[in-house]
């Protein structure tokens, strides 16, 4: 268990198309932290090369006070649990879960123990004599974080480990995850491409786009201030403002209208969640104010969901308080000021 | 209904297994059947032979040699080749395959010029000072251990090959990351779950080796006779044809049996991974 840093990574395999770009991260004494982003990002190319699987092109990996660039992978201490789990077939559950201590050279005695100790740990303790293909998909998933924890690894590695699982047993295993983590203090490291998922159990989230770290928060900052258009958009947020200058009080927008935002730079443009536009009865004097007019509506259960057409672009209003509304209706909306949020490009 | 359908379907192939496997093996019984009432005798008489009893043994130790060299040859050239990309590791399965395509009398007589006294093998190593005159290869048992294994070798690694392309290679990446070097995690992860191909091979290449004339005839000469060339001689050469068919009985038990055992492990081993 330690603190690991990623310092400057680049990864390219012929020189031209890089995989990873400069990509820096900083993972405190047992913090969990994600790494979130759609498929081909270089999410799981990060990992991996922190493993020791693949060989950055330029860059730094520190554990504690330890470079370990150039350490083979077989030397780093990890302990790293795979999508497919990765389980050895011709081994036992606690054959696999003791290969670690086994190539540590422990004696019978500590194998035997350390192996009981962490089965029993992760509920493992009755399936010890089965093999990995007598065992659901679930059990599988346990032995494989097993397998990785018994060795107390200096940092836990977990590649998109919930992605096979159904949905009920995704929850599920990533509250063990967590919990585990938590309990042992350990420094852990999760690939998804699932928000919800990492959201859910990190410290932290990196969220990465071509090969790069677009926004490095907490799970709270990153939901509610996207520093980027990737990152707002890829979280979930549906409507984007183009936005061409600051005038020192508000943002002009590409159709010449004035919409006040918090002041920040390299802003291209605003957003705003559908929930959080207000359909107003009058226009008051307030900023922020827009007229259009509904051209589509949608049933979402505790709310309905508008499409209107605005000088401002097609904007998603969720509306939760008024009667229903049809289509073809007028309406004037309110973009509060404090739920209109900057982005960079 | 459906059942019966099959039943009919495989009909055609059963007949033909019928006729074509099991005719010609009663066949190489009628002689022995023929010749004595106590045919049981002959059994013991040829097998109390100490000359016949070298040539049995030649016979299963030449077969266990070549399937060793076989493997360990062919596994480190299967683990490379199914580790290519898919276009190349195709076009290489292709290759390994040539030594099949040529005749088995061109092929040893390649060998014959090759292991020669005046042959390429003893001017190499002539030239290389390793030995100050030429030693004798041909017509010796190594001739036939090298001549079979060329023949083999391609169906170890084909059976290879397909096994080692259906590892899920994350396992080795988690030995890896779990501490084991290359070597532990080729004996450790690789090379126990590849025990289906592996055995397999040696199956196919043990039997092919046991029973195989042509390479022992042409490589072995008359002084190293095996199993295959003893029928050939007892036959064709001294007209003995009781004599042949009682080394052919014994040749066929003696596959039959190991080719069981060996399936036997396998099932074994293979209780393992159930449904994997």
């Amino acid at each position: 268990m330690a603190k690991l840093e990623v310092k400057n990574l680049s990864m390219s395999y012929d020189g031209k198309n890089k995989i990873l770009e400069d990509l820096s991260l900083s993972i405190q004494d047992g913090e969990l932290v994600s790494i979130l982003g759609p498929s081909g990002c270089g999410k799981t190319t990060t990992l991996r090369i922190i493993a020791g699987l693949l060989k950055q092109t330029d860059g730094e990996i520190i554990v504690g006070e330890k470079n370990i660039s150039n350490l083979p992978v077989h030397k780093r201490e990890f302990g790293m649990v795979f999508q497919s789990y990765a389980l050895f077939p011709h081994l036992s559950v606690f054959n696999n879960v003791a290969f670690g201590l086994k190539m540590r050279k422990l004696d019978k005695k500590q194998i035997q123990e350390k192996v009981e100790n962490v089965l029993s740990v992760t509920g493992l303790s009755d399936l010890a004599k089965r093999f990995p293909a007598e065992l659901s998909g679930g059990q599988q998933q346990r032995v494989s974080l097993a397998r990785a924890l018994v060795i107390n690894p200096q940092v836990l590695l977990l590649d998109e480990p919930l992605s096979n699982l159904d949905a009920k047993l995704r929850v599920e295993m990533r509250e063990e995850i967590r919990r585990l983590q938590q309990e042992l203090k350990m420094t852990a490291i999760f690939v998804t491409h699932d928000q919800e998922e990492c959201f859910a159990i990190s410290d932290k989230v990196a969220v990465m786009n071509r090969g790069r770290v677009e926004q490095f928060d907490t799970p709270q900052a990153i939901y509610q201030e996207p520093k980027t258009l990737f990152v707002a958009k890829f979280i979930g947020f549906e409507n984007f403002i183009k936005v061409v200058g600051y005038d020192g009080e508000a943002y002009l927008t590409e159709s010449n209208i004035k919409l006040a935002a918090q002041a920040k730079e390299n802003t291209r443009y605003l957003t705003i969640r559908p929930r959080q536009i207000k359909i107003i009865e009058t226009a008051n004097d307030s900023e922020n104010v827009v007229k259009g007019r509904i051209i589509n509506r949608t049933y979402l259960g505790n709310s309905y969901r508008y499409t209107v057409k605005t000088s401002l672009g097609v904007l998603k209003v969720d509306d939760f308080e008024h009667d229903v509304l049809s289509r073809d209706e007028d309406v004037i909306l309110e973009l509060a000021v404090k739920n209109l949020l900057p982005l960079e490009n | 209904m459906r059942k019966r359908s099959a039943i009919l379907l495989l009909l055609p192939a059963f007949v033909g297994v019928l006729i074509f496997t099991f005719y010609p093996l009663i066949q190489i019984i009628i002689p022995t059947l023929n010749q004595s009432s106590d045919y049981g005798k002959l059994y013991l008489e040829f097998l109390k032979s100490s000359y016949n009893q070298t040539v049995i043994f030649r016979t299963l130790a030449i077969a266990l040699f070549t399937t060793l060299v076989v493997l360990v040859l062919g596994l480190p050239l299967a683990i490379w080749i199914a580790r290519q990309d898919e276009k190349v590791r195709k076009l290489l399965s292709v290759i390994i395959l040539f030594p099949m395509l040529t005749n088995a009398v061109i092929r040893n007589f390649a060998w014959i010029i090759i292991l020669g006294k005046n042959g390429v093998f003893n001017d190499l190593l002539l030239k290389l000072h390793l030995i100050s005159a030429p030693i004798t290869i041909l017509y010796t048992n190594a001739a036939i251990v090298i001549g079979s294994a060329y023949l083999f070798l391609p169906i170890m690694v084909t059976s290879l090959v397909g096994s080692i392309t259906e590892l899920n290679i994350e396992t080795e990446e988690a030995a890896a990351v779990l501490g084991a070097g290359a070597m532990t995690n080729l004996f450790k992860v690789i090379i126990p779950q590849l025990t289906t191909g592996i055995l397999t091979g040696c199956i196919l290449v043990f039997a092919g080796t046991m029973t195989a004339y042509t390479t022992p005839q042409l490589l072995g000469g008359n002084r190293h006779l095996v199993m295959a060339t003893l029928i050939y001689q007892q036959a064709m050469t001294l007209g003995d044809w009781t004599n042949a068919s009682v080394v052919a009985i014994i040749l066929i038990i003696l596959s039959v049996v190991i080719m069981f055992a060996i399936n036997k492990l396998m099932k074994k081993l293979d209780r393992r991974k159930v449904n994997a």
